[in-house]
């Protein structure tokens, strides 16, 4: 696993926003298949299916599209499940939060970064400004190279 | 195509049978009505065509607007 997609980066790939395009732009490039753990999927899934049965009927056609988009790219394998070493990244999270000087960002948003540390990623795909910061520190190549 | 036949079908009409067959497909070959074995075209399996990565997102009908609110609202959440 060289290159780490966190969950905004990973909805732009089944669900059409603005960023959709340039997202598929940059993941055409990776080789395939994509290698993604069981955290990134979950959390596409939950948000999906949160939706699916949420009380706004865009949200819900719009969730529901982008679920049968993921089921595809699923069977199709181009998302492979990979283990992940989890009590590093999650220690690796918790000394990011500890040693923030300010207001920590939303827990996600430390931990797609430590996940992606903790298995050696090269690469970091995120469109999440405070992501972005700590995999950057972390040495990560950031994609897209700016916002 | 069928994907049985009897032996004796299998052995008159061996060339149609077997040319109709796709690399990698197969026909079972029946006697007296039960499995007597299966004839299997020689040849690699037809590769599935590639995805077209990033097409099907491209032509979804809603908005993009209404997209990037739903990947707003699942990370906001998340």
């Amino acid at each position: 696993m060289t290159h780490y997609l966190d969950l905004g980066f990973l909805l732009c790939l089944v669900v059409k926003a603005p960023g959709s395009a340039s997202a598929w732009n940059m993941v055409r490039r990776l080789p395939q298949p994509i290698p993604i753990t069981a955290w990134q999927a979950f959390q596409v899934e939950h948000g999906l299916r949160k939706h699916m049965f949420g009380p706004l009927p865009t949200q819900q056609a719009v969730a529901a599209s982008a679920w049968g988009l993921w089921q595809f790219y699923l069977r199709e394998s181009v998302f492979v499940l990979v283990p992940a070493p989890w009590d590093s990244a999650i220690a690796l999270a918790r000394s990011w939060n500890e040693r923030m000087p300010k207001e920590p960002p939303a827990s996600n948003h430390l931990l797609h970064p430590a996940i992606a540390a903790a298995c050696a990623c090269t690469h970091f795909l995120s469109f999440q400004p405070e992501s972005r910061v700590l995999a950057a520190a972390a040495g990560m190549t950031l994609l897209p190279a700016k916002l | 195509m069928k994907k049985a036949v009897s032996v004796a079908e299998f052995t008159k009409r061996f060339g149609p049978i077997t040319s109709s067959l796709a690399a990698g497909e197969s026909v079972e070959v029946t006697s007296y009505g039960k499995l007597h074995g299966r004839y299997i075209r020689e040849g690699a399996r037809q590769r599935r065509p590639k995805i077209d990565l990033g097409k099907r997102v491209a032509q979804e009908t809603y908005d993009a607007t209404a997209g990037q609110q739903l990947i707003n609202a699942i990370v906001q959440d998340s």
